[in-house]
């Protein structure tokens, strides 16, 4: 047994001794000012939009901070497919990578792999986009990749053949999805043609098409006034040279003019799709609201809120407990309210999930519950509401989602509204918009689809009894 | 030096004198008159060329089959086409001459990734973008 004098290590006698500088009062965090490195305040993102000599949008907004994102935008999507060629935009989104001329596909895939940047295409109703993701120095790779590849004119014909399975399992596995389906219906049964497109091309629409269709449909709007180059994360003018010099290689074939899209009109019907007799039931119900270019536009993001109290919290009421609807939702249904703004028009309306059986009492509540709204919004379900709205639209600002709203506003008004600028618009809203909203929403007849047992769901005509 | 003497000979190739030499040569190897073109004369027991035969479109894979068939008809009669079905010059097309090339170029191209040992020195040049 060794004495306690020698354990203590012999080290410890010879040093003076060291107190935890974090327990000294003289080194706390009270006393500390930290100067240098830290910024106070988060960096201001900087926007600007201009445009090329030959008309070609070019938009950033830069945050500073180290991923930026370059996207071209094409402003026509599903939309401005034809009624002989229908599925065109999805089609041609998925080509819009292929081999360049003195070039082959192989290199332009690995080599963006091994630069780690990102090359996606997508496409919306309105919208065709090819972008990359990348760290701020290789803007000066990112900017011609994506030029190259949008403007090229080559296109054999294994290329097109090797992509039409790609196109076809994407639809059918987008459309396996009743929420995906109901919501693709939906906008058929209110928009008809332009925007009641289908977003996918179905399998015999795919196999109905060939180059010389998508050829048309890029030689009809490629025009400098439907592109748009939008950078996220980058500074302007780093871009915008980058930009005109592109522009300048490909100038033959980007035209001036473009042809006008036909408007939009909301003209609500019903459709219905069988599901089985043992299905969960989907039902959707929307009323023409507001484009996204309206200045009342963020009325239609609050009355959103105030309809939908669902998906705010994990426990709970499905349907959520503060929206209007969820006094209309039962134990078994879901309830909950959206909202879509395109440029010339919008659908605002709720989607209930649930037995076949609870949906007609449901959907007739949840109507009478949104016609209620034009008589009495309270004040708490007003200030809730812009708080919802508020946080929602921030975040559903994916990386993605960023570019295509950034685009969305630059190629329609010529400005970008910031998130910031949003929240402000939001926070304006007042009672009478939103009532205003209400009563022209209700006045129309509401575009329905029923997914499910169709011997059990109700009719349109049914839910306003 | 040697780049320029290279792009001399190769200028020589769009003279009239070695394109009309070409042309007899063609007509003179005999396989016009069988009914054939060039490229269907590439041997295709490869890997490279099936790959490049799967990439040919559905019409031209159908006349290459045709002319093929055709042509052995012809050489197990011991006969040839007549001088006015012969294959015309202009139709005389390398339709899979490119696509091999194309694969050629894709294959090497991998490779080349496959077994790539430091940065290319193209990628190795960087943006200094605007400093924040």
């Amino acid at each position: 047994m060794l004495s306690r004098s020698v354990l203590r290590p012999l080290a410890r006698t010879a040093q003076p001794f060291r107190g935890y500088a974090v327990l000294s009062a003289e080194n706390g965090s009270l006393k500390y000012i930290r100067r240098g490195d830290q910024p106070e305040v988060a960096p201001l993102s900087k926007k600007q939009v201009t445009k090329t000599s030959s008309g070609v949008t070019v938009a950033s907004v830069d945050n500073h901070g180290p991923v930026s994102t370059v996207a071209i935008v094409i402003n026509a999507g599903s939309r401005s497919d034809s009624a002989d060629a229908p599925g065109v935009a999805h089609f041609y989104k998925n080509t819009l990578i292929r081999t360049v001329p003195g070039d082959t596909v192989v290199r332009t895939v690995r080599e963006t792999e091994l630069r780690g940047d990102t090359l996606y295409t997508a496409h919306t109703r309105e919208q065709v986009i090819i972008a990359s993701d990348f760290l701020r120095d290789n803007l000066v790779d990112a900017v011609p990749l994506l030029f190259d590849n949008l403007f090229n004119t080559s296109f054999h014909a294994y290329e097109f053949l090797l992509h039409r399975p790609d196109v076809i399992a994407e639809t059918a596995s987008s459309l396996a999805d009743p929420t995906i389906k109901v919501l693709d219906t939906l906008h058929q049964a209110a928009f008809r043609t332009g925007l009641g497109n289908s977003l996918f091309a179905s399998a015999s629409a795919a196999k109905g098409l060939k180059r010389a269709h998508l050829q048309e449909f890029a030689a009809k709007h490629l025009t400098a006034d439907r592109i748009a180059v939008v950078g996220n994360g980058v500074a302007h003018e780093d871009l915008k040279p980058l930009v005109e010099e592109a522009v300048k290689k490909f100038q033959d074939r980007i035209a001036k003019s473009s042809t006008a899209t036909k408007a939009s009109e909301f003209k609500g019907s019903e459709i219905r799709l069988e599901a089985g007799p043992k299905s969960i039931s989907h039902y959707a119900v929307a009323f023409p609201s507001v484009p996204f270019t309206d200045a009342k536009y963020p009325a239609a993001l609050v009355l959103r809120a105030i309809l939908d109290g669902s998906k705010r919290l994990k426990w709970g009421n499905h349907s959520g407990s503060a929206g209007a609807l969820a006094s209309a939702s039962t134990a078994n249904t879901n309830v909950t309210a959206f909202e879509a703004g395109y440029s010339d028009a919008g659908l605002i309306g709720f989607y209930i999930q649930g037995p076949a059986e609870d949906i007609k009492g449901v959907a007739t509540k949840s109507v009478s519950a949104l016609k209620g709204l034009s008589s009495k919004i309270s004040d708490e379900a007003l200030a809730r509401a812009k708080k919802v709205a508020i946080v929602d639209a921030e975040g559903a600002l994916t990386r993605d989602a960023q570019v295509q709203e950034i685009a969305k506003q630059v190629l329609s008004n010529g400005s970008i509204l910031s998130y910031a600028d949003l929240a402000a618009a939001i926070n304006k809203v007042t009672v009478e918009d939103i009532q205003k909203l209400v009563k022209t929403a209700v006045k129309a007849k509401p575009a329905v689809v029923a997914y499910g047992n169709l011997l059990k769901l109700p009719y349109a005509d049914e839910l306003s009894a | 030096m040697a780049q320029a003497l290279l792009q001399s000979v190769r200028s020589l190739r769009s003279t009239d004198v070695i394109k009309n030499l070409a042309e007899f040569h063609h007509s003179m190897m005999g396989y016009r008159a069988k009914g054939l073109r060039y490229d269907d004369l590439i041997p295709e027991e490869n890997d490279l060329v099936q790959q490049a035969l799967r990439r040919l479109p559905e019409k031209e894979h159908y006349d290459r089959i045709f002319r093929m068939r055709r042509a052995i008809n012809l050489s197990s009669q011991q006969t040839e086409l007549e001088t006015k079905d012969h294959t015309k010059p202009h139709e005389d097309v390398p339709y899979l001459g490119p696509l091999i090339t194309l694969v050629e170029n894709e294959i090497a191209t991998k490779e080349s990734f496959d077994h790539l040992s430091s940065i290319p020195a193209h990628l190795l040049k960087r943006n200094n973008s605007t400093a924040v």
